[in-house]
């Protein structure tokens, strides 16, 4: 399971489509045909994991931008990246 | 209930391997407006209350938005085909109709991007795959039009799983039209060959929960076996003609027009529809005299052949 000290990268066969002016977001993986929602808090993420930035920094990123609590950035951050990485539309660059 | 097809433009954005020749060139159009509204204002008359819209690529009509409005207001159904390249942004206009719209459907030429793309151009297949995904999350009903040519034959049970794994409501197989360009660029499979696909289709609709339909144009001696040659379907042009023959409207820049049964820039949609009865009785008769004095050819059996030839639609 990913820690906060992982980079992640997106896999390359999945296709993300913006909906309602980038406030929600869907993944498509082209291998499995698996869909995936992404909320505004998610979609963030997934476009600050293209930064080459560990999840810690995602995370402090989220508590700034969100004005939420570090546990809640950070318990936000690991809950997605674990589901992301089980459906295989993520890749752990580093841990 | 019959329904309309409607050609709204002849414009594309794409430039796909197998489109028919001359269909988008620089002098095509859009269907003027006062058409669309003439077609709503008669068409219930005679029992119509579903219109499919197709090209070109008609969600690039000038006043795309303005027309589904204006059939929204009239209270038809409503359903389109596209390719799916300006989905991603025009997704939102269609929203506010949704209840009236039974479905989009998306063409779809191989279960893998590579294919797709060679046949459509690059990017393609991603840009539908988007499409489908916003479908998904919006719960808009869609389904995938595949054409079978030669190099996607042997890939029809691969179509079939990713139509499924997408959440498509239906697949619908055609064949190509065996046009100059499409034999020379050899797309195009022999009519033995599309026996054994049809048969091979009849069995992925056996094992599929998924509809899965074959276009109308397979092989058949049922002599009347599409919707336009059983009155449920009727075809206007991005000119306003009401053509009876379906696949190949508008081909040709003004060739072959034996199909033409009257434009609405002329006459009322309830005018063209006594027409087509007249033309319709006139073409069930000669079919079923040259049947009887075995004339057919074994293409006749293919309807959109016969037509194609019948009204001369190619050289």
């Amino acid at each position: 399971m990913p820690d906060l000290n992982c980079r992640i990268k997106p896999d390359p066969e999945v296709i993300i489509t913006t909906l309602e002016e980038d406030k929600e977001a869907v993944l498509l993986h082209l291998g499995t045909k698996a869909y995936f929602t992404l909320n505004e808090t998610g979609l963030r993420i997934w476009q600050l994991m293209n930064s080459d930035i560990t999840l810690r920094e995602i995370s402090e990123r989220l508590q700034n931008e969100f004005d939420v609590s570090p546990e809640k950035a950070k318990k936000s951050v690991l809950n997605l990246i674990d589901e992301l990485v089980k459906e295989k539309l993520v890749r752990v660059v580093d841990e | 209930m019959p329904s309309i097809v409607i050609e709204l433009t002849n414009h594309c954005n794409l430039s796909c391997q197998h489109c028919l020749d001359g269909r988008h060139s620089s002098d095509g159009g859009n269907l003027k407006i006062e058409i669309v509204e003439k077609i709503l204002q008669d068409a219930k008359g005679i029992k119509i209350d579903f219109l499919s819209f197709t090209g070109g690529e008609p969600t690039l009509h000038p006043r795309f938005t303005e027309i589904l409005k204006k059939v929204y207001e009239a209270e038809y159904n409503f359903g389109f085909v596209t390719n799916g390249w300006n989905f991603t942004e025009m997704y939102r206009h269609l929203l506010p109709f949704r209840d009236r719209l039974r479905g989009i459907t998306f063409s779809l030429d191989g279960s893998r991007e590579e294919t797709h793309d060679r046949i459509r151009g690059k990017g393609s297949y991603r840009r539908v795959m988007q499409d489908v995904s916003i479908c998904i999350v919006k719960d808009i009903p869609f389904t995938i039009n595949t054409t079978v040519m030669f190099h996607t034959k042997g890939k029809l049970k691969e179509m079939a799983e990713l139509a499924t794994k997408l959440g498509s409501r239906g697949l619908r197989f055609g064949h190509l039209m065996p046009t100059p360009r499409n034999i020379a660029n050899g797309l195009t499979i022999s009519p033995e060959e599309c026996v054994v696909v049809e048969g091979m289709i009849g069995k992925l609709q056996q094992s599929f929960t998924m509809p899965i339909i074959m276009a109308p144009g397979y092989y058949t001696t049922n002599l009347f076996p599409c919707a336009t040659l059983q009155m449920q379907e009727f075809n206007i042009d991005w000119r306003g003609n009401v053509t009876f023959c379906c696949h190949m409207s508008g081909h040709g820049n003004g060739t072959g027009n034996k199909d033409v049964i009257g434009n609405l820039d002329e006459m009322s949609f309830a005018e063209t529809y006594k027409r087509f009865i007249n033309l319709d009785e006139k073409f069930r008769k000669e079919k079923i005299e040259r049947h009887s004095k075995r004339e057919f050819k074994d293409s006749d059996y293919f309807p959109c052949w016969y037509c194609v030839n019948y009204f001369k639609k190619v050289d």
